[in-house]
């Protein structure tokens, strides 16, 4: 029989959780000490006497920040619903039907959803701007296919591929159409499969980078990611405000971490780990 | 075709009814999936096939101003880009920041991942905890390390305490320093706190696929190692690393194509840095391309990025291709 693990297991792997919530945790203490204690000599202390709000309040009313939340909820939003729709169909098309080049095509789809974004950024920022598409909620849905159509097929194939193939059969010998097999058979069995996507897609969507910057430059639409990495002015790092913000972005992904880390961790580890 | 069934005997009738009626239910699937897999397809033929190929052409061209101008300048791009200083830092840089990730996100991935697999009460509280850096984005990890490393105010000040150098983070020494090309190659003492927030970050990936694999290696392997006198320690070292190689290999896949085209980390925490010690190929494809508007050198850079990953990317697709025929 296997030992059970010793105190010193337990001591250790409390440090490690320490080392993993400790910048979290600072920036907590930083977002609600008063402006003259982020610098000096009370700067390293991890704790304030004065606990102040002003930081959160700053937030949501002197900077655009509540707009950018809003702007990235409609674009992750959008983004996620469209991206499950049609990648569900060529999901459901190269795990379950037969025909020759699949796995050319998920070869294909795999290899996309590794390469560089930054390969692409070029053309699709210049065609948005000729469409006058810049600074727009499709301004980045539409290059966001680039990532998350991919992933997502990706990940529903080995969910897909999971569904017994019996269960088609049966509803071929009633007389089933494959499309109604498709909507009445398969799809609310890959519910929790396609959840799971959705989760993913929404999170990738939801903190992309470079098209963000790229494409949507002015105030009106951009997105939570470029509104903290551009929070610094010209000359002043808002320090207070700037980790007020990230205790506020970061919550509500760590509460969807605690809620779906196993559907997380399944869909992100599916098809690179043979079960 | 089918050798079993032809072994079987049956009437001509009955095989032309079996043979027609497969035939049918073929050219239906074949027409469903062509109907089902088109619109993903056209998507990703023309955003991404397709622009690549436009990136490409544009890498091979003179466009280095405002002005779009598409006439052939051969590879004058990369040319200049291998000469080019900065540039030469970005390849340094990506070099040490790739090998120093990788090794750190699968050592600690072991470690942790191992302690994790020792029944343990409590188990998935640590393992969400490992894993919600996870969630974050790249830039929310870099504004929160660079507060945290910040020689002013951050935990550098610990290090300034004790007597130690508190302004690493910006540091722009490089070790050892060799003169190479228009370099000094080495590691860039400044990159090792990207690479501490890159890990921060991605561990708990590489813990969730290393505890999958130790799952799914039977408990009769661990004992038949143990009954044959071999150490906890042997039994790990000599039984259980090699038999999750093929993780190894994911992980390494997978850490590799994120840190050969990192963008927003490195933006979000430090910048190119002074003397480019913390610049990687992105942040300079990026300014050069918006800020500077030389289009051509630009897409020379993001297809050496695009190379770089296939390198990695392309034997793992064939090698895990042969694994399922």
């Amino acid at each position: 029989m296997q030992k059970k693990a010793g105190p010193w297991f337990y001591v250790f792997l409390v440090g490690f959780v320490f080392v993993v919530m400790f910048p979290f945790l600072w920036m907590l203490a930083s977002s609600i000490k008063p402006m003259t204690e982020l610098f000096g000599g009370r700067a390293f202390t991890p704790y304030t006497t004065n606990p102040t709000f002003k930081n959160y309040v700053s937030v949501f009313f002197d900077y655009p920040f509540l707009r950018y939340l809003w702007n990235s909820t409609v674009i992750a939003t959008i983004t996620t619903i469209y991206t499950i729709l049609v990648a569900s169909f060529a999901a459901y098309a190269i795990a379950r039907l037969n025909f020759k080049g699949k796995a050319i095509i998920l070869g294909i789809v795999l290899s996309v959803s590794m390469f560089p974004q930054i390969a692409t950024i070029s053309p699709i920022y210049i065609i948005l701007k000729n469409l006058g598409l810049t600074n727009s909620y499709l301004g980045l849905i539409i290059p966001y296919t680039t990532i998350t159509l991919p992933l997502s097929i990706w990940i529903l194939v080995t969910f897909f591929r999971k569904i017994p193939f019996d269960l088609e059969e049966a509803a071929k010998i009633d007389g089933a159409s494959l499309m109604q097999t498709y909507w009445k058979v398969i799809l609310p069995l890959a519910v929790p499969g396609i959840f799971t996507t959705a989760i993913l897609v929404f999170i990738a969507a939801w903190n992309e980078f470079l098209f963000a910057l790229t494409i949507n430059t002015s105030n009106a639409y951009k997105t939570v990611p470029v509104g903290i990495a551009l929070f610094q002015g010209q000359f002043t790092i808002p320090w207070g405000e700037i980790s007020a913000a990230t205790v506020v972005v970061t919550v509500p992904l760590v509460i969807m971490v605690l809620i779906f880390q196993r559907r997380i961790v399944s869909g992100l580890t599916s098809g690179s780990v043979k079960e | 075709m089918d050798p079993v069934r032809s072994s079987v005997k049956e009437t001509p009738s009955e095989i032309k009814m079996k043979t027609s009626k497969k035939k049918r239910v073929l050219t239906k699937d074949h027409m469903l999936a062509i109907g089902f897999l088109t619109p993903s397809l056209i998507l990703i033929a023309v955003f991404v096939y397709g622009f690549i190929g436009w990136t490409g052409y544009v890498s091979v061209s003179n466009w280095n101003s405002l002005v779009p101008d598409f006439s052939f300048a051969g590879f004058e791009n990369y040319v200049y880009l291998f000469q080019d200083f900065r540039f030469q830092a970005d390849l340094r840089n990506t070099l040490f920041f790739t090998i120093m990730f990788i090794l750190a996100v699968i050592v600690v991935g072991i470690l942790l991942a191992i302690m994790l697999d020792q029944k343990i009460r409590q188990e998935s509280l640590f393992r969400n905890i490992f894993f919600f850096p996870m969630a974050l984005s790249f830039v929310v990890t870099g504004v929160v390390w660079q507060w945290l490393l910040n020689p002013s105010t951050g935990v550098n000040l610990f290090l300034s305490k004790i007597g130690l150098d508190s302004k690493w983070y910006t540091d722009t020494t490089i070790i050892p320093g060799v003169e190479w090309g228009k370099i000094e190659f080495g590691i860039p003492v400044a990159l090792i706190a990207v690479v501490i927030a890159a890990v921060w970050q991605m561990t708990g990936f590489s813990v969730a696929m290393y505890l999958a694999g130790l799952r799914g290696i039977p408990e009769e392997v661990r004992e038949a190692a143990r009954m044959d006198g071999a150490s906890e320690f042997q039994v790990y070292w000599k039984v259980i690393l090699p038999l999750l190689r093929p993780i190894t290999v994911s992980v390494v896949i997978i850490m590799a194509h994120i840190s050969l085209k990192i963008f927003d980390l490195i933006y979000a925490m430090t910048g190119p840095g002074a003397n480019y010690v913390t610049d990687v190929p992105g942040v300079y494809m990026y300014e050069t391309t918006f800020r500077g508007n030389y289009y051509a050198n630009g897409a020379a850079i993001a297809i050496i990025m695009l190379l770089s990953v296939a390198i990695f990317i392309v034997p793992y697709l064939i090698s895990s291709r042969k694994g399922e025929s």
